[in-house]
């Protein structure tokens, strides 16, 4: 059989060579790592409004009275403007409420997006939810091979089992190429608005609203039965009372309405929201963790949560949910599903929906814990 | 001239563990980065 290598000093290249590139995250330093901005700049709409976001951290400088953060639920589940209309007419000055959320979910991308929008922006509230990653522990978000550059986030990674380290290290060096491309040349920054010139019609328009609608998107689907394998039924204008005394509630120790499960999370969710706890306390930056109901949760008359989040983050967070059971009451299974994309997201009905029920405890938190 | 078979064995052994170390790095990656339309996104 012909030899691998026609000798000895061509096998000691390819190793070399291999070295060289298994080792390109640790040896290449911050001056080869472009612009952060481009991190964003890169993703295009595939998969989140991402010239929304990259306009939101780098390019927008005032405070944000209230910003949601976090991936697709949080993107289908708020009707931001709505939020900003009540909390400006409360204020009695033009609020500032915006939607900053992606599709793919993980508190690794939480936290990073956080950062990048924490180092440039003020944040008053941040809304967030828990990103539980629905494809499985093995998936993660699509975009974190641009976001998370392993000389910036080094530290995030301490304390972390090994196999851990080893997956964000291939997420780092799976990002390095487009990295040293953008170094090159700058990617160009997409137009957020169709009648702007230069506008690119992205191939999945279901993120370009997000402009629009300060961050949020506006599903004008029917149910779908699965997220995975859509099949969406027309969609159908269709808004419930929202007067029927359904109320939101705060979690308190006295209150029977929240249940823990303590099934153990895995480390990196831990990690990683741990870190944008504290991230959070250091910016000034008041917590509520938003509990938005699934569909298969309708008739719950709790709210299930996967940890007590105060004690797992060792900061001060707000529980905010609304008891399925209470908010689809009266509802039957067809009312439901007209508020619904597919299980798991809510379309344009349930946004409006779910957004009326919260503001005003989302504004009572507002006046009540920030110094606005 | 050849090189000392110590250091060719050293050479070949160095190649073993890399590729073991780049195939287990691999293997152990998000799944979704092993799929070629995904990877393409992050890119």
């Amino acid at each position: 059989m012909r030899p691998a290598f026609a000798s000895t000093k061509s096998a000691a290249a390819f190793a070399l060579l291999l070295l060289v590139l298994l080792a390109l995250p640790v040896v290449l330093g911050q001056s080869w790592l472009p612009p952060r901005e481009e991190a964003y700049s890169r993703q295009g709409w595939g998969s989140g409004p991402y010239p929304w976001i990259e306009n939101q951290i780098f390019q927008e400088t005032n405070a944000i009275d209230i910003a949601f953060l976090g991936s697709s639920h949080i993107l289908n589940g708020i009707d931001t403007p709505y939020v900003q209309e009540q909390l400006s007419k409360k204020l009695g000055r033009p609020a500032v409420v915006r939607t900053i959320a992606w599709g793919g979910s993980g508190f690794d991308g939480l936290y990073l997006v956080t950062q990048d929008l924490l180092q440039h922006r003020k944040v008053k509230l941040l809304v967030f939810y828990d990103e539980k990653v629905e494809l499985g522990e093995k998936l993660r978000n699509g975009a974190l091979t641009s976001l998370f550059r392993l000389r910036e986030q080094v530290s995030v990674l301490a304390g972390l089992p090994f196999k851990d380290q080893a997956a964000y290290y291939v997420v780092a060096l799976m990002g390095i190429p487009r990295n040293l491309l953008s170094l090159v040349r700058l990617n160009f920054p997409a137009e957020l608005l169709s009648n702007r010139p230069g506008y690119i019609e992205p191939e999945n328009s279901g993120f370009i609203d997000a402009p629009s609608c300060l961050g949020a998107v506006n599903g004008r689907n029917g149910f779908s039965p699965s997220f995975f394998r859509p099949d969406h039924a027309p969609f159908v204008s269709y808004a419930p009372s929202v007067s029927n005394g359904t109320e939101t509630i705060i979690y308190s120790p006295r209150e029977g309405a929240f249940e823990f499960s303590h099934a153990p999370l895995p480390a990196w969710h831990v990690k990683f929201v741990r870190c944008f706890a504290a991230l959070a306390k250091a910016q000034d930056c008041r917590l509520v963790m938003l509990s938005i109901p699934l569909y298969d949760e309708r008739r719950a008359s709790v709210i299930t949560e996967r940890a007590f989040w105060p004690d797992l983050l060792s900061a001060d967070v707000t529980m905010l949910g609304i008891l399925p059971a209470k908010m689809f009451g009266d509802l039957t299974d067809v009312d439901v599903q007209k508020l619904h994309d597919d299980p798991q997201h809510f379309n344009q009905n349930g946004q409006r929906y779910f957004t009326r029920l919260i503001t005003p405890s989302l504004i009572n938190l507002y006046e009540t814990s920030t110094n606005h | 001239m050849k090189p000392p078979r110590i250091i060719e064995r050293a050479i070949y052994g160095l190649l073993i563990v890399l590729s073991l170390v780049a195939i287990w790095l691999v293997l152990n990656a998000p799944a979704n980065f092993l799929n070629a339309r995904v990877v393409y996104q992050g890119f």
